[in-house]
């Protein structure tokens, strides 16, 4: 079937101007509207998966001229309306299908402006799937800010008691992050070639980017002057690192995600930790590893360390954390550092791990945002202190809460465990980049997750049950929360189970960026 | 699939339906007990010994999940004493507990022993590994008590150290290209993974000075502490142990020898001062792990397999008769009836089942522990003359805190409660520890005369030695439970680590946020001053002066512009004159 990359990035974007043209006071109709897209995005992945052409490297693209001007002397800008899916993004745009629907069902009790809140989230949607499919960086870029925007706004408007706060320390940080990208986007589109009818045709398109034979003799890209040290690849590298770095995040750029977790209401802190994340490790794999080869070999180390640094000190600050949200926003940096650790290996196992994780966390950092929020529901307290004998009351709960911590822990046979053990080995690998005593390191982040998980375990569902003011309000999972949690269950089961499907997926992709890094190994 | 296949499934299946279909109380126990069974009966028709299915495939890593049978005894002596703790549970369990996941923890715990007793892949090893510790982890805990609960935190943590020690030192042997147990090439592997394995198989094992969990962990029920914590998954670590033999070298060995042997001699003194039943139990079996772990350093494997075996039998024996007098004791009411000096005797039968089973602990003959501790003692005196020391040591002190237990379960007079279905599994057990030395003396009688003179004597000695001992009563002191190493695993560490946790969210708080800050009020700051500059340098100074400069010369100009036709005549005069002078002057 043709067009099912714009039917998924787009049918969001109409239902936004479709929203706008309803009346406010219809609530129902908004959520109905955002439920049926997210369910025809459903269908509509299904119909890619059967779609696929798995033997080329690009599983399916759609691509339709944009912007072709002339600019004389300077050549011609193009900007292309390219749109694919590969081993690295197939993955993510199943995720964030998947999730931006547990998003819309966990909204449906929104009460304040539910026309503006919709409309919002449906253009996240698109946003979202957007920058995920987009292989022409420009668009990638529109749809990179176009994330950015309507994430302050979720944040600021229906956020909690700091939203303000919080809201713009987002804002400042991931604007800084972009300002990077930006720039050195310019400078690639300047620098790249390719020529065509002796025309020299600039290009957005990162498969242009990454073709070395595309950067034009004399361009700062062939250069070899240093300025403070690096050449201005290396510098260029390092802004994209810190550009998506933020976005990921990595230690230290991180400060802007347990804030802005804490205050986000939680379908929104869903869709921010399972997929506004991983566009920092998409970043990564899609744009600076292939681009810049020489230069990842280069800073392996540095890459590979602040993904260590990440895991470790994020996994300290959650067990020291007293509030449930801020716990799970620190557990997301330590489990996003294997991202970083796994693409620094430059070793197939190692970035196949990384994809893996990115999808893992996805879902299972759902899983627990969906935890924190019931609880949030029923008392408006996320104090771990405060609770106490959970169990006593709400055995599906801990049922549920026994699975998500679990499979957070890496426990065998959830999809974190598969993506971990990939990570570690492509680690271990004598092919890999990085020092072993960096995923040495790495491995005892399984130890802090351990103990920050189990021992909120122990504070809040054992022991006597303590009502603290909030005895009738903390009843079990409703169906709809109950819906949720076990379809996300289900799926970190099975990833966590079978995990060689996804895994086939992406296998090509890592492949072909771990040959692509070897090929610049000084031999 | 294979009858493999099945008897690895048949517990999992069990476990699984157990936990998600609601049936009657009794029936989830039935339908796991019945699963069991079957993987048990099953063992006699396994024709093939393998099964494999691929799993992950990513680059260099090709993992498949492949099971291989070595040895049928070992999945039997799994399955049955599973099933015999599942039997047992089936009327020990209160009936207000939670059957429905107790019976699927149960029947999980068959499924992960098996695996990890029969994958021959080290990181297939670590998934059924983890598997295990996390059902123990559950099962510890399965009382939702504080006490409990905090005992299953300590084991899991513990063990965690072990499991994280334990998968870098796999990944450090992936990396050279070993993962697969099957074929090892002799002493190809380096010191520090082969250590770091250890280190798992320290915790898992409860060697010193990892084992302050297993003594916590009793806090379990009873039956599962006969299943999981004496008779089965703390043996995992042995087991791995036991693969990696082909690659251990001198470095190794030692380290793995005296660790062992420290542990043997630790927990037969430790469990010197306790009076109570489970931790006593508990002590012995961290010592007897010890002995087996002693044996394979030193290079006595197949005798410190063959204790791992009937160590399972008797030690699981004993702990379900523990569990029939603790029964009894809460039956009747005792404030505290894990207490050895409180306990009365209910059953004969119970009596003799003690008896054999503890008999079998000390090595008496006519019983299976005779056959493997002779055999280790005699192995252990071929390869190394220095190691067998703690072995003879150990010989008088297992004797001597059995002797004491033993007077105290003994000596009492006999009721004549009937608890059958919870006597049936220990009494099943002692008839296997005897018909086991009797089949196994009968093809080979002994030889070492000997040693076996020497040593019983020592096992006589120590026995009458214990039941005098008995009768001296004493206070318990702090470093009679675990060395007092408690106080470093409750207290220190997780003080330790959440100070870390504080610095770090310090560090968050007070040095990256305050740069985030400053660097929004800079910007700030900067915005204030290019107002300024807008409205007082470029507003009033530029644009204001060039409007001022626009006014003075239009309101210049304005003057001779005045409309009148007199005044444009009287400039235009005006200027005649000038240019009159000027064409004068030049």
């Amino acid at each position: 079937m043709p067009y099912l990359l714009s039917l998924l990035i787009f049918s969001p974007l109409a239902a936004v101007l479709l929203a706008g043209l309803l009346p406010s006071r219809k609530h129902q109709w908004f959520r109905m509207l955002a439920l049926a897209v997210s369910i025809g995005q459903l269908l509509a992945l299904i119909a890619l998966f059967n779609s696929l052409s798995p033997n080329i490297n690009l599983y399916y693209a759609e691509q339709v001229r944009w912007l072709n001007i002339s600019l004389g002397t300077w050549g011609v800008l193009q900007a292309n309306y390219l749109v694919a899916v590969d081993g690295l993004s197939l993955p993510l745009v199943a995720l964030s299908v998947v999730v931006l629907l547990i998003a819309v069902i966990s909204s449906w009790h929104e009460q304040k402006n539910v026309k503006g809140y919709f409309m919002l989230v449906l253009t996240l949607n698109g946003a979202i799937i957007g920058s995920f499919c987009a292989l022409d960086m420009l668009l990638f870029y529109v749809f990179f800010e176009f994330m950015l925007i309507p994430m302050y706004f979720l944040i600021g408007i229906w956020g909690g008691a700091r939203r303000e706060y919080a809201s713009v320390k987002f804002l400042l940080y991931t604007l800084f992050g972009s300002i990077l990208i930006l720039i050195v986007f310019i400078g690639l589109y300047l620098g790249v070639g390719v020529v065509q009818f002796g025309q020299i045709l600039h290009s957005f398109s990162v498969l242009d980017w990454q073709d070395a034979h595309h950067h034009m003799a004399g361009s700062w890209l062939t250069s070899s002057e240093t300025y403070g040290g690096f050449t201005l690849k290396a510098w260029a590298f390092l802004f994209l690192l810190v550009g998506f770095g933020i976005k990921l995040p990595t230690v230290p750029f991180h400060t802007w995600l347990p804030d802005a977790h804490v205050e986000a209401s939680t379908p929104i802190s869903v869709i921010l930790a399972a997929l506004l994340l991983k566009v920092g490790g998409y970043g990564l794999a899609r744009v600076v590893l292939p681009v810049f080869s020489a230069e990842t070999i280069q800073f392996s180390g540095l890459v590979g360390g602040l993904g260590v640094v990440s895991i470790v000190y994020g996994g300290f600050n959650a067990l020291a954390s007293k509030d449930l949200k801020r716990l799970i926003a620190y557990s997301s940096v330590s489990h996003m550092g294997f991202v970083l650790l796994g693409l620094a290996s430059g070793t197939t196992e190692g970035i196949a791990g990384a994809v893996y994780q990115m999808v893992s966390h996805g879902i299972i950092t759902s899983m627990l945002f969906l935890i924190a929020g019931v609880l949030y529901d029923r008392t408006h307290d996320r104090l771990i202190d405060n609770y106490s004998g959970l169990a006593t009351v709400m055995p599906r709960y801990t049922a549920l809460i026994m699975i998500a911590f679990f499979a957070g822990m890496g426990l065998p046979g959830f999809s974190g465990f598969i993506a971990e053990v990939l990570v570690l080995l492509g680690g271990f690998n004598p092919l890999s980049l990085v020092p072993v005593w960096l995923p040495a390191l790495a491995a005892s982040g399984l130890l802090l997750a351990a103990g920050y998980f189990a021992w909120t375990i122990q504070r809040m569902l054992y022991g006597p049950f303590v009502t603290k003011g909030f005895a009738g309000t903390l009843t079990d999972l409703t169906s709809r929360e109950r819906f949720m949690l076990v379809s996300l269950a289900i799926l970190t089961l099975w990833l966590g189970i079978l995990p060689q499907g996804l895994l086939s997926l992406i296998n090509p992709f890592a492949e072909g960026l771990s040959r692509l890094l070897s090929d610049h190994l000084v031999p | 699939m294979a009858v493999i296949g099945l008897i690895l499934l048949l517990p999992l299946a069990a476990s699984v339906l157990a936990v998600l279909f609601p049936l009657k109380r009794f029936h989830h126990g039935m339908l796991v007990l019945i699963a069991t069974a079957a993987s048990f009966t099953l063992t006699w028709f396994a024709r093939d010994t393998s099964l494999q299915t691929s799993w992950l495939q990513s680059g260099a890593l090709n993992l498949p999940l492949f099971f291989h049978v070595e040895d049928v005894q070992l999945v039997r002596i799994i399955t049955g004493i599973s099933g015999l703790v599942q039997f047992y549970s089936l009327f020990y369990l209160s009936s207000s507990a939670n059957h429905r996941s107790y019976f699927s923890l149960l029947g999980f715990f068959t499924f992960a022993m098996l695996g990890l007793a029969t994958s021959t892949h080290l990181l297939v090893t670590f998934v059924f590994w983890e598997l295990v510790g996390y059902t123990s982890y559950r099962l510890i805990g399965f009382d939702t008590t504080t006490s409990s609960t905090s005992a299953a935190l300590k084991a899991l943590l513990i063990n965690k150290v072990g499991d994280v020690c334990f998968l870098i030192g796999i990944l450090m042997l992936a990396s050279t290209g070993l993962l697969s147990t099957s074929n090892l090439v002799p002493e190809s592997a380096g010191t520090l993974p082969l250590l770091l394995i250890f280190v798992g198989v320290v915790a898992k094992s409860a060697q010193a000075p990892l084992f302050p969990w297993l003594t916590a962990a009793m806090a379990g029920p009873t039956p599962v502490s006969a299943l999981l914590h004496s008779a089965t998954m703390v043996a995992a670590g042995v087991l791995v142990l036991l693969r990696l033999v082909p690659l251990l070298h001198d470095t190794v060995s030692t380290v793995i020898s005296f660790t062992g042997g420290v542990t043997l001699l630790l927990g037969g003194l430790l469990a010197i001062f306790s009076y109570d039943i489970k931790r006593i139990l508990a002590y012995s079996t961290i010592s007897q792990l010890g002995l087996m772990v002693l044996a394979i350093g030193a290079g006595a494997h197949a005798s410190g397999y063959l204790h791992l075996q009937t160590h399972a039998i008797f030690k699981a024996g004993l702990f379900l008769c523990a569990g029939v007098f603790i029964h009894h004791g809460v039956i009747s009411g005792h404030p505290n009836p894990n207490d050895i000096r409180h306990f009365s005797n209910p059953n004969g039968w119970l009596k003799w089942s003690w008896v054999i089973l503890s008999g079998s602990l000390v090595g008496l003959p006519l019983t299976a522990g005779f056959l493997s501790k002779e055999a280790i003692l005699h192995d252990v005196m071929t390869f190394s003359a220095s190691l067998s020391l703690f072995v003879w040591v150990s010989i008088p002190l297992t004797a001597l805190y059995v002797g004491r237990v033993s007077y105290f379960l003994v000596s009492k007079k006999t009721e004549s409660s009937p608890l059958y279905a919870l006597l049936l599994p220990a009494l099943l057990l002692s008839l296997v520890s005897v018909t086991w030395f009797v089949a196994a003396v009968t093809t080979e009688a002994p030889t070492a005369w000997v040693s076996i003179a020497v040593s019983q004597t020592l096992v006589i000695g120590g026995l009458f030695a214990g039941f005098r001992l008995a009768r001296i009563s004493f206070a318990e002191k702090s470093w009679h439970t675990n060395l007092g190493l408690d106080g470093l695993y409750d207290k220190k560490m997780p003080q330790l680590a959440t100070a870390w946790g504080r610095a770090g969210i310090a560090v968050d708080r007070q040095i990256i946020d305050r740069l985030v800050h400053a660097w929004a009020y800079i910007t700030v700051l900067f915005a204030h001053l290019t107002s300024w500059f807008d409205r007082a340098i470029v507003d009033l100074t530029l644009v204001g002066g060039s409007s001022w400069v626009v006014r003075f010369t239009g309101q210049l100009v304005r003057v001779p512009m005045s409309g009148k036709v007199q005044g444009y005549l009287l400039w235009a005069l005006f200027s005649l004159f000038l240019f009159l002078v000027l064409w004068l002057l030049l």
